[in-house]
């Protein structure tokens, strides 16, 4: 599970990585991401 | 968790605070985290989580890097706590340390738990140096949650439930050069920014806007206090994110990965002149833990991995590749991302929106 957020802004997704993140791990999150705002805009076409 | 074979959760709804268990619960962390190493966290039932939160900065060099946890295992076999009969050798090297990374003349450090301390601490030294009584915060800033922090902090939510709070702290628009020449006059001790908003969403003011409020409060009289605690320690490719446009402060605030992801740890640090009159009276401002032993072993062993690792410059070169993919998805997405937001390396928000069409 990735955990990427911020309690004090819940509208925003903030990242904020240890500076050494292996380089594999971001192209693992921008999936993630993307799998979770495809997801995300069917559900609002789904509901709208 | 106890006797009764209560969960962590459980424990924190009834002993800690329930409201906060029941947010965590509905965001479906409601597990007892267990372990922790480089990015991941692991929690009881063995599931894996990757933090990309990063304890809000506290995390620059993962969690339990292993140079860290050396040097505070060795330093906790020696002597964790200060006697405060003798002067301590790592307080005196963590000192000497940060005195050679950070921006102008910042040679004097004065050693504290966390960040808030750390704005505490600066508010009373400016006031001290100045001899006057004013403070300029940037409305939606975000400085900590005690009362002389928070009396800096432009956020109404935290404010509210409190007023009022400390007299003479002025808010104006946060990368508003204009605005804050109106505010700085012959009253005014000090102006206290972060770099980069954080907690406020990761806001970058427009270049050159740093330098401009360091011309204004030299012509003025006033002093600079520059709270990194979040933007430090190599977070914006820079060790420091005011070395963006050169800017050097009188008083500079660290925190966060001040400590390496091992130990709470937080500094002020300033110049000489500002020092001055705090040396004539040394014990006006104290900490019965701040700069402890084990802290500063914790602090320079992350000064080591900061500078060895090249982390700072590593930040910028690995930042920009994901912000351009975020991007493209911001671009994907404009119903759901409103807004992609950066440091030009890894201090990245990704703001959006729920509207429907």
């Amino acid at each position: 599970m990735l955990v990427a957020f911020t309690l004090n802004a819940p509208e925003v997704i903030r990242f904020e990585p240890p500076l050494n993140t292996p380089h594999q791990l971001f192209d693992e999150v921008a999936e993630k991401v993307a799998t979770a705002l495809a997801e995300t805009k069917k559900l609002v076409s789904e509901f709208a | 968790m106890n006797g009764d074979g209560e969960s962590a959760a459980a424990a924190y709804a009834r002993h800690v605070n329930d409201g906060l268990a029941r947010l965590l619960s509905f965001m479906g962390l409601d597990a007892a985290a267990v372990r922790a190493e480089g990015c991941f966290v692991w929690d009881e039932q063995g599931r894996r989580f990757l933090d990309f939160l990063g304890g809000y900065g506290v995390f620059s060099f993962g969690h339990r890097h292993p140079r860290i946890v050396a040097a505070v295992t060795a330093q906790l076999e020696r002597m964790p706590l200060s006697a405060k009969i003798l002067f301590d050798k790592p307080t005196a090297e963590l000192a000497a340390r940060l005195a050679d990374i950070t921006p102008g003349s910042i040679s004097k450090f004065f050693f504290c738990n966390s960040g808030t301390e750390a704005v505490e601490g600066a508010l009373k030294l400016a006031r001290l140096a100045s001899g006057r009584s004013r403070i300029i915060y940037a409305e939606n800033s975000f400085h900590g949650k005690t009362l002389g922090a928070l009396s800096a902090t432009g956020r109404d939510k935290y404010r509210e439930p409190f007023l009022p709070l400390l007299p003479e702290f002025t808010g104006v628009p946060f990368g508003d050069a204009t605005a804050m020449a109106k505010a700085l006059d012959e009253t005014v001790a000090a102006v206290i920014l972060e770099p980069i908003q954080g907690e406020g969403g990761v806001i970058v003011p427009p270049l050159g806007y740093l330098a401009e409020v360091r011309e204004l409060t030299r012509q003025r009289g006033a002093l600079l206090i520059l709270d990194e605690v979040q933007t430090g320690m190599g977070r914006t490719g820079y060790n420091f994110a005011c070395e963006r446009e050169g800017v050097e402060p009188d008083f500079i605030l660290l925190a966060k990965a001040l400590g390496g992801g091992v130990m709470p740890l937080g500094a002020i640090g300033g110049t000489p002149e500002v020092w001055a009159k705090f040396e004539q009276n040394p014990l006006i401002h104290s900490s019965t833990f701040g700069g402890n032993p084990l802290a500063c072993a914790a602090g320079i062993a992350a000064l080591d991995v900061l500078q060895e690792e090249q982390l700072a410059e590593r930040a910028a070169q690995e930042g920009e590749p994901f912000l351009a993919r975020l991007r493209k998805l911001a671009a994907d997405y404009p119903d759901l991302v409103k807004e992609t937001r950066s440091s030009r390396s890894r201090c990245w928000s990704h703001s959006r929106s729920m509207r429907r069409k």
